[in-house]
């Protein structure tokens, strides 16, 4: 887990305060690309420790595959949604 | 899990995610199988006629999971239904109830959780449960 930025409580606050909202669109891209890859990553990672079998090359592939398409995914939104 | 007999059936747009819970339940010995639209599903459906099925609500293509599940209990009630959603849109989770599914899971999901889901549903089953 990614250490909470030093001023991230502040941040909510504002988000809170402001009432700084996410276009539904946005969610629903978010959602459906964010999800799907961390569904995967999740099935391929909980299954290998539940058999308590080594990640194979192609699973480890795969969660390389699916961590890079969420990455892609955000470069998008970015691109997409930068200020100005 | 010793369901060798027990159907289950996974709807999901996503190829990927299809092959990998086929491949989780069938290492619990289940009879799985998948498709990748609601239309293709309520097709196979009605060829395997499956005990369990586990819905993606969002299918970007044809029916939806709420449109499948309607469908799935007219033509085979005693198909337990779950719904697996990346929203808790208490609205979809009620029509899907009121539709007759058996509960709902939120993606993402771990392999331990689906497989706890559809252990306890196919248990169920094999005592002759509703």
């Amino acid at each position: 887990m990614a250490n909470p930025l030093p001023n991230e409580q502040e941040i909510c606050e504002r988000i809170k305060k402001e009432n700084l909202t996410i276009h539904p669109l946005i969610w629903q891209l978010i959602e459906h690309h964010i999800n799907n890859d961390l569904y995967m990553i999740n099935l391929i990672i909980g299954s290998t420790v539940l058999d308590s079998e080594p990640l194979s090359e192609e699973n480890a592939k795969k969660i390389i595959n699916h961590s890079q398409a969420i990455k892609d995914f955000l470069d998008k939104l970015w691109r997409l949604t930068k200020p100005g | 899990m010793s369901q060798a007999k027990i159907k289950l059936l996974i709807v999901d747009d996503e190829k990927d995610i299809c092959n990998f819970v086929k491949l989780l339940f069938r290492k619990k010995k289940l009879s799985v199988y998948s498709a990748l639209s609601g239309n293709q599903a309520v097709r196979l459906a009605k060829k395997i006629k499956p005990d369990i099925a586990l819905l993606d609500i969002h299918l970007k293509k044809g029916m939806n999971g709420i449109e499948v599940l309607q469908k799935l209990k007219e033509l085979m009630p005693a198909c337990r239904c779950v719904i697996v959603t990346w929203d808790e849109a208490q609205e979809k989770i009620k029509q899907a109830r009121a539709l007759g599914a058996a509960g709902y899971l939120t993606k993402p999901l771990t392999a331990n959780q689906l497989l706890k889901v559809v252990s306890r549903i196919a248990k169920n089953i094999g005592q002759g449960g509703k």
